[in-house]
């Protein structure tokens, strides 16, 4: 087998002028956004008027993140099929958040944070838990945002790495700072719209140039078990995966705060049409990385599979719209990000602990310096080249131990606070046992599985019914207190 | 085949696998990460000065076989990079070897190295896979009724 060498396919030159070019875009539609932003809600919740279309493309752009098109394939690489049927079920994540967005919606209608409902819902134990895993998992999900970014800038442009992760972080970071969730929201849909045609542009072609029998042959001849149907560490990545992405979304403040700014007529189908219209883009991107062994193409780094295997499919031109794409799906990630947890910072941590009296020009001034402040903690975590399935699946206990308590808080009044507590600290405590001790494609389903008992369990022997009026009450600074 | 009799050069010269570096490695997976290198020169066979870069026209070539003697070797891998990235491997083990080639000469043979692909057993697939179903069912299934109860009004 003749192997391809991994050589960049465009000059740095052009990856210069599509950074700048795409950067000033996103900064300056940052800026014009931004100016609708006339108050605290209006930068944090766009107003809490954001339609169907606006809705499903946020949510849909801020999931489709550079882990759906660099570790799609780079599980799919690894672990074949199984690999990317099983990255494609966290947009069940998604069409599941769809019911609960409207529950939270009926719940807790003038909510900013979803550290809130865990205050208001738990008290200030569960809170503290809660908001320590959140962080943790917000940084380690920017972190391989950036370093995506980056290795996709080196591999496609030969950019150094550093300065390609530099410039992602600094651009997403200026138009976040200057729009707030106006301007995330408005560039997410430009991008949502770029990144479902470039799929399908980049699918199509890829499709009508690759001899499928031939594929099929070298790979069961060469990489049998990734056509295995019982290849078992891609069998128990499945729920692994699945309770990952629920993990992320049930949790966490971006999509808590797409929760509050979408209408509440149509917040369930814009969650439903997010779900649906990211379900194939995985299998799409795992797809053509099954192809990159049987083109002769070499893979040093699985991550980096996707843009290899396109930009030798399609050259030049090819090269230039994967860049595009992923830049977009960067982009519309680490905004969503940002946004969410300056937020969840600003209302969570400064106005409840720091200055609970502090305007809403002081709120706003306060997440700016916080956004500044984790874009740059970000771009310092960055540094180092991470493997970006080591960052990302180190977070899968600590966000699956908040899916039972998030759940059962929702939908069940006699939740019990402190099983909840016990079921995040023992659900990540022991799901990173597992991931230590055991394999990483078996952390998040004991992690899952322990909250799951314990809230359960502790609910059921020591129900302790809440007040939900409370919960939706104007007082954002006092828990429930049964 | 290139390999039934090694022609040696002063200019093609030994590889060796750089990771993993014990000749032997275990990849509970199926798939392993090789990166190679041109080994250091014995002072008494190797001019002292040895070239950094491959010779012109010479490629690094990467064999895999199931068997010690490589009676059955498949080359995956034909180049100028010092890594690729191996995966999709059925359970046994698997003998790979690095070389280099230049036209139709043959450098000398590295040391070869050993792979074993173990994969977990399948009673505690099929145990796992049955308690993610579990927790699958019991969660949408809490979402689902939740959500028609509090369309209900029946939370309020």
């Amino acid at each position: 087998m003749e192997g391809i060498d991994t050589q960049t396919v465009l000059q740095p030159s052009t990856g210069w002028l599509l950074l700048a070019v795409f950067g000033s875009i996103w900064i300056g539609l940052g800026i014009y956004w931004g100016r609708k932003a006339k108050n605290l809600e209006g930068f944090m919740l766009a107003g809490r008027n954001v339609g169907l279309a606006l809705g499903a493309a946020t949510a849909m752009a801020t999931w489709v993140t550079s882990n759906t098109v660099m570790v799609a394939p780079s599980l799919a690489m690894r672990q074949g099929i199984w690999g990317m049927v099983a990255y494609s079920t966290a947009c069940f994540g998604l069409l599941l958040f769809a019911p609960m967005a409207l529950r939270i919606k009926n719940l807790i209608p003038k909510g900013y944070t979803s550290g809130d409902f865990i205050y208001k819902r738990y008290g200030r134990v569960a809170w503290g838990i809660f908001m320590t895993i959140t962080s943790v998992y917000s940084l380690a999900w920017l972190v391989t945002m950036g370093v995506a970014g980056g290795k996709l800038i080196e591999v496609l442009t030969g950019i150094p790495y550093e300065y390609g992760m530099s410039v992602i972080l600094f651009v997403c970071v200026a138009y976040t700072l200057f729009g707030g969730l106006f301007a995330v929201i408005g560039t997410d849909f430009i991008q949502s719209i770029i990144i479902l045609i470039g799929v399908v542009a980049i699918g199509g072609v890829i499709l009508s140039r690759l001899e499928m029998p031939e594929i099929y042959q070298s790979i069961e001849t060469t990489q049998p078990a990734l056509l295995d149907v019982f290849m078992p560490v891609a069998l128990l990545s499945f729920f692994n995966l699945m309770f990952f992405g629920w993990g992320e979304v049930f949790h966490n403040n971006v999509w808590w705060s797409r929760a509050f700014a979408i209408r509440k007529k149509v917040v369930s189908k814009a969650f439903l049409l997010a779900g649906f219209c990211w379900f194939p883009i995985p299998i799409a991107a795992g797809f053509i990385a099954l192809s990159a062994a049987p083109l002769g193409i070499n893979i040093i780094d699985p991550d980096t599979t996707a843009p290899l295997v396109a930009s030798y499919l399609l050259g030049g031109t090819g090269a230039v719209l994967v860049f595009i794409v992923v830049f977009c799906s960067l982009a519309s990630s680490i905004d969503s990000l940002l946004a969410a947890t300056a937020d969840l910072l600003t209302e969570d941590v400064y106005k409840r602990l720091i200055r609970p009296q502090a305007s809403d020009a002081e709120l706003r001034r306060g997440a700016s310096i916080i956004i500044i402040g984790i874009g740059l903690l970000t771009w310092a975590i960055c540094w180092p080249k991470w493997d970006l399935l080591m960052v990302l699946y180190i977070s899968g206990p600590l966000v699956a131990s908040t899916i039972w308590p998030i759940v059962a808080g929702l939908f069940w009044q006699k939740s019990n606070p402190t099983a909840s507590c016990l079921a995040m600290l023992l659900g990540s405590m022991i799901g990173l046992w597992a991931y230590f001790s055991i394999a990483w494609y078996v952390a998040t389903l004991v992690s899952t599985v322990v909250s799951m008992l314990i809230v359960v369990i502790g609910t059921l022997i020591f129900p302790k019914p809440c007040d939900w009026r409370r919960i939706a009450g104007a007082d954002h600074t006092q828990p429930d207190n049964g | 085949m290139y390999l039934q009799t090694p022609t040696w050069s002063e200019s093609l010269r030994e590889v060796a696998f750089i990771e993993p570096v014990d000749g032997i490695a275990e990849a509970p997976e199926g798939h392993i990460s090789l990166a190679w290198s041109l080994r250091e020169g014995d002072a008494g066979q190797l001019p002292k000065e040895l070239p950094k870069e491959l010779p012109k026209g010479a490629e690094y070539v990467l064999e895999r076989s199931r068997s010690p003697d490589f009676a059955d070797e498949t080359v995956l891998y034909q180049g100028k990079d010092r890594g690729t990235f191996v995966s999709g491997m059925a359970e046994g083990n698997y003998y790979f070897r690095v070389f280099i080639r230049q036209g139709e000469r043959v450098g000398p043979m590295g040391d070869v190295l050993v792979v074993n692909v173990t994969y977990v057993e399948r009673q505690k697939v099929v145990l796992l896979l049955a308690v993610g179903f579990l927790v699958f069912i019991a969660t949408v299934g809490v979402i689902i009724f939740g959500s028609i109860r509090s369309n209900q009004g029946e939370l309020n």
